[in-house]
């Protein structure tokens, strides 16, 4: 409780003093692992050169268009799959083959398939998000409860409806949740997909930096990518709290 | 109905954001040309910077590692590539419609071991780890041909494939006991402390050949004139930099984003080469059969065929 009252900051700043003194005791050398001055300073150098708002901003946007281009394919396709037993028959082992391949698999054909700039990696974000969604909006919609379908059949809802009333609303809950482990991963892999050719985004930034020798400015990177997923995270959190999907906390 | 509009919404702020920054996209004309920052591909950065043609009408595009490259030129994203000298035989090999245009440089590579744990001969190489920057590198055929003349067991000798800028970490930590590399990845170890040269490769391959310029046909094709004055000018450059070079070590080191006291140190020992960049069907014969030899290529392809031009 106490700690919870005193916030994060005192935390932060205990860690970064560990950090310091750490690094000072046991002298390791700057491009072995950088001290934490150094490290703001190149957060600092990043910000005033606007670096760190081009990169930024190139990273989001690519995330922002894989992610929803995978949710608006991946949720009506997941909520069919769970409906429909042929499909299901069809498709299920499909998607449960592709499922486990990294994305990063996928990146010697993005790169021959969409050249270098924003599609590829696009490409690999939406591959990252699309197959986990299909999948776990698949289950939550076998996991709805068969007593909400047989009121739905005797109130006398068809076809569309039944998914638009019925399905889509029991299977929200879990569906927000795949969407923010989905987010999660998208954002662990647009960093390795801007690894390949493009010349921004945080994972250029980190190459790049990698190839002038900067180790301060590797890490800026990673604290920005650290922070940046931090706050994804908390705005899908937010989603959780929606009346429409809280009740599925209140019935347990 | 709240979250979908805020999604939206966002959407809209990101893509605005993303499309007002500068350099956004448009329609390319300028030739694509790829290029990692190694002093073999200086030729370049001191192009774009001395000659107008090159601002107007060259994008030179980055890269960090090879195969990225190579996909990149399959895929016909590039127009023109810096390459190594072996990959660009297998990519003939595979029928990938490129044409030798020039050389990077000659010589500028060095096998560099641990000043901690040195290796004074070759014999001592023998279960040791050396890093090559990737297995189609002229790098690891010299390397191979190395161990080969003075009888060492090749299959005791641990090769890994590593980005270049890694390898010199890697060697200060102790990961590998060796590698070979093209400039500046060598004289960096040198300047750090952590490697001293066991041998520079121009000594045993004298003008040693790392990276050359391709050209993909179907961009000559489209503009011939343009492309005649892209290698024409690139190939001014080499005569430039010998008489200038601290000059060009400056242009470099700023283009790479590289420290410039490194290149500068690479550049005024004068051991790397920008003279004489013309390719000749012999050296890519000879590099063609090591290729074959140590097991990187079935056949020598016709070289003559990609020397031709029109």
């Amino acid at each position: 409780m106490v700690l919870k009252k005193a916030g994060l900051f005192p935390i932060v700043l205990a860690i970064l003093l560990l950090w310091h003194l750490v690094t000072a005791a046991l002298n390791v050398p700057e491009f072995m692992f950088p001290r934490p001055l150094s490290v703001a300073g190149a957060l600092w150098e990043m910000l005033k050169n606007g670096e760190l708002y081009r990169n930024s901003v190139s990273s989001l946007f690519r995330v922002t268009v894989g992610f929803y281009l995978a949710v608006v394919t991946a949720i009506p396709m997941g909520l069919l799959i769970g409906r429909q037993r042929c499909l299901r028959t069809i498709l299920n082992p499909l998607v449960q083959f592709l499922r486990p391949i990294s994305p990063l698999a996928w990146i010697p054909m993005a790169l021959m398939w969409f050249g270098i700039g924003d599609k590829p990696a696009i490409f690999l974000i939406f591959l990252s998000s699309f197959f986990p969604l299909v999948v776990f909006t698949t289950s939550s919609v076998l996991n709805i409860r068969t007593t909400y379908l047989r009121v739905a059949e005797n109130f006398g809802l068809k076809g569309f409806k039944v998914y638009m009333k019925v399905i889509l609303p029991a299977a929200l809950p879990e569906i927000i949740t795949a969407l923010r482990i989905t987010l999660g991963t998208a954002w662990l892999v647009i960093v390795a997909a801007e690894m390949i050719a493009v010349k921004s985004g945080l994972g250029y930034l980190i190459i790049d930096a990698r190839n002038s020798l900067r180790m301060d400015m590797v890490v800026a990177g990673m604290v920005v990518i650290g922070t940046v997923g931090l706050i994804l995270d908390y705005m899908v959190r937010l989603l959780e709290r929606m009346p429409s999907v809280e009740w599925s906390r209140m019935r347990r | 109905m709240l979250a979908v509009a805020g999604a939206i919404f966002w959407l809209v702020v990101i893509s605005l954001l993303r499309f007002t920054l500068p350099g956004a996209s448009h329609h390319e004309t300028r030739l694509k040309v790829g290029f990692l920052p190694i002093t073999c591909h200086l030729l370049l950065p001191v192009a774009m910077e001395r000659d107008e043609f090159f601002r107007k009408h060259v994008l030179p595009v980055k890269y960090t590692s090879w195969p990225d490259m190579i996909e990149s030129v399959k895929g016909g994203e590039l127009d023109a590539a810096l390459i190594l000298a072996p990959i660009a035989i297998s990519m003939m090999d595979q029928g990938v419609p490129v044409k030798i245009a020039l050389l990077g440089h000659r010589n500028g590579t060095g096998l560099v071991v641990s000043s901690k744990r040195p290796i004074n001969q070759v014999k001592e190489f023998e279960g040791k780890t050396v890093a090559i920057p990737i297995r189609y590198s002229t790098q690891n055929i010299a390397l191979l041909s190395l161990l080969e003349k003075e009888h060492v067991d090749m299959q005791r000798v641990t090769r890994v494939e590593l980005p270049p800028p890694d390898m010199p970490s890697a060697l200060a930590s102790g990961a590998i006991d060796a590698y070979i590399v093209g400039e500046p990845y060598a004289t960096q170890a040198r300047l750090m402390g952590v490697g001293t040269i066991f041998q520079k490769i121009s000594s045993i391959w004298p003008g040693f050949i790392s990276s050359i310029l391709i050209v993909r046909k179907d961009a000559l094709k489209k503009n011939p004139t343009q492309m005649d004055s892209f290698i024409k000018g690139l190939y001014l450059q080499g005569q430039w930099i010998e008489k200038n070079r601290r000059l060009a070590a400056d242009m470099g080191a700023r283009f790479f984003g590289l420290s410039k006291r490194l290149i500068e140190t690479v550049l005024m020992e004068k051991e790397v080469s920008y003279r004489n960049i013309l390719p000749k069907k012999e050296e890519f014969q000879a590099i063609g059969k090591k290729m074959v030899r140590y097991g990187l290529l079935t056949k020598v392809p016709d070289i003559e065929v990609y020397l031709k031009w029109y």
